[in-house]
């Protein structure tokens, strides 16, 4: 799994790109972690989950990590551009209850600044 | 033009909202869903996007990406406890334009068969008396507050021909039901389709010759009725519903995969699978008693998937497990002359003949004890889980000559080496072995097989090593 780190406006962008799943989690949290820690006070985390092919409870695991973590620090992480299949995983499990998911990368922008 | 319709929420009378969506709860014989699309479709609206609660997979299983009707279904989520009204406000300009947006359950109550569209700078209400369950606008004067989170302006009722009908109370969803089989069914009927004679029978439907159907009654499709069913007047009955033998039903609706026990009379009554609505009071009573009322269920890919993938893995670690023992039993049994195996035909798993080995014990010793106790008699018929002949748990096979009666009876076969009937003192009666069946179609899930396996096994053992000692 690849993973993109960056901030646009204020507001930090975490694109996943292939399978989240549990071979990618530990690396994946260690990036998180060490990027976090640079980008503190960040008041919006969005994960695009447009290229994330997809998931398994190891992911979910981290996403939800990765929510308190970002919730810890004042701010919030919220999802987009979830595909079919990834989309069924979070209801089958109702994470997507925890979450704010938005349909797309723009969508989430412009309700997150 | 748009339509957002909210699926999320739940309806206090009807229990397990996650695994029965409002929006899929069937009216008439088809899912509520069905008349939101094709009110949509005579609108002229072909982007419908639907903002998904619990049970959303279900819903997106069903109607997938819309194809089938022609228009364009996507999907979204709402944080749980958010506003439905919130939603539109994250993407405003894909609303403004005009919009049919939906908030809350409730029905395409259609006054007429035709509908029409509004013309541009219409705006109409979606609702009964106080409750506005949405609304329908091509009016940027109302939208433009709305979707800049300010309160709208009242808007007018409806001119349309259509509007919301609300759900809330199981008398509304039962009396909305019976107003549609007693005629109002032909405002949604699709042009080339008629009602005969007030009744509508969907396909794969089995109806014995003594069953009397008084109409207007409404059968889905996969139903079995039995001999001296009396059906209606004023029945709705959803898609794969078993009605066992000289049951009555009028003025009641079922929902789909409900089974109906023998010799019952239902009325004025909503049936869920074993859950028994009373429309008047919403009082709902679940009963445990699957010889009443019973789920019949479905099994889904995933579910199927994960049980012949337990099957296929566990049946060959237990057929090397089992193998030292086999021989050892079995060898000292033929030496006693305590059992043999012989030939007997059931249907496997694709309903094909086969034979397969039984044991017969001949004389009762500990060898043959042993021998079934350890369902070491078993062990010839793993092979045919591996060869995907049978199932390692399941209900009882069936035989070609039961093959008629009983798989009118039952929706789905799945013959097993291991089976709830094998504990059973004596050859039970078909009836017996139909409630089974059911309630193992009912309860197919992983967990539910892992427990069979140990049930089934441990039992067996215990009631072996109690007959020696009495023995």
């Amino acid at each position: 799994m690849k993973s993109e780190f960056k901030t646009q406006n204020g507001t930090g962008i975490i694109e996943l790109i292939g399978d989240l799943h549990v071979v990618s989690v530990d690396e994946l949290r260690q990036k998180f972690t060490d990027w976090s820690q640079n980008h503190g006070g960040l008041k919006y985390v969005i994960v695009d989950l447009q290229q994330t092919t997809a998931i398994d409870s190891a992911g979910l695991g981290l996403l939800i990590a990765m929510y308190k973590q970002i919730q810890a620090q004042g701010g919030e992480l919220v999802l987009c551009s979830m595909n079919k299949k990834v989309r069924m995983v979070f209801q089958l499990t109702r994470v997507h209850q925890i979450f704010s998911i938005y349909d797309d990368l723009d969508e989430a922008l412009r309700n997150c600044a | 033009m748009k339509a957002l319709l909210h699926t999320g929420g739940s309806l206090a009378w009807l229990p397990d909202p996650e695994e029965r969506p409002w929006i899929l709860l069937p009216v008439g014989n088809r899912p509520i869903l069905e008349y939101w699309v094709e009110c949509c479709v005579d609108l002229g609206i072909r982007d419908i996007r639907l903002v998904l609660g619990n049970g959303g997979y279900l819903i997106e299983e069903y109607a997938g990406d819309g194809e089938r009707w022609g228009v364009q279904i996507s999907y979204s989520f709402q944080k749980e406890g958010e506003e439905p009204d919130r939603f539109p406000l994250r993407n405003p300009d894909l609303w403004k334009d005009g919009v049919l947006y939906l908030r809350q359950p409730s029905f395409p109550l259609r006054q007429q068969k035709s509908i029409s569209a509004l013309a541009a700078g219409e705006s109409c209400r979606l609702g009964a008396g106080e409750i506005d369950y949405g609304f329908y606008s091509a009016d940027s004067a109302h939208l433009t507050p709305f979707l800049a989170g300010q309160s709208p302006s009242a808007l007018p009722e409806s001119s349309t021909g259509f509007s919301a009908y609300g759900i809330e109370s199981a008398k509304s969803y039962f009396d909305l039901n019976l107003r549609i089989i007693q005629g109002e069914i032909s405002h949604y009927l699709a042009p080339g389709y008629e009602l005969s004679e007030g009744s509508h029978i969907g396909y794969n439907v089995v109806i014995p010759p003594s069953v009397i159907m008084e109409p207007p009654v409404m059968i889905g499709n996969d139903v079995r009725l039995s001999p001296l069913n009396a059906i209606g007047p004023h029945a709705v009955i959803g898609n794969s519903v078993v009605i066992d033998a000289q049951t009555e039903l009028k003025d009641c609706v079922i929902l789909d995969g409900s089974y109906i026990g023998r010799n019952l009379s239902i009325e004025q009554k909503i049936v869920a699978g074993n859950l028994l609505i009373d429309p008047d009071t919403g009082d709902s009573l679940r009963l445990d008693d699957s010889l009443l009322l019973g789920d019949v269920g479905k099994s889904t890919p995933l579910s199927d998937f994960m049980n012949i993938f337990f099957g296929q893995v566990f049946s060959f670690i237990l057929w090397l497990l089992f193998l030292p023992g086999f021989f050892v039993f079995y060898s000292l049994i033929r030496l006693t002359g305590s059992g043999n195996y012989t030939k007997k035909t059931i249907l496997d798993a694709r309903k094909q003949p086969r034979m397969c080995p039984e044991f017969v014990r001949v004389k009762k010793n500990i060898f043959t004890g042993c021998f079934q106790g350890l369902s070491l008699d078993r062990w010839p018929l793993l092979v045919s889980v591996l060869r995907k002949q049978l199932y390692l748990c399941g209900h009882a096979p069936i035989t070609p000559e039961d093959a008629e009666d009983r798989f009118e009876k039952i929706p789905e076969y799945f013959p097993g080496v291991f089976y709830d009937e094998l504990l059973l003192p004596q050859q039970p009666s078909s009836l017996i072995l139909n409630v089974y069946a059911l309630n193992y179609i009912k309860n197919r899930k992983l967990t539910g097989e892992i427990s069979l396996f140990f049930r089934v096994g441990l039992q067996r053992l215990l009631r072996k090593m109690s007959n020696m000692e009495e023995g």
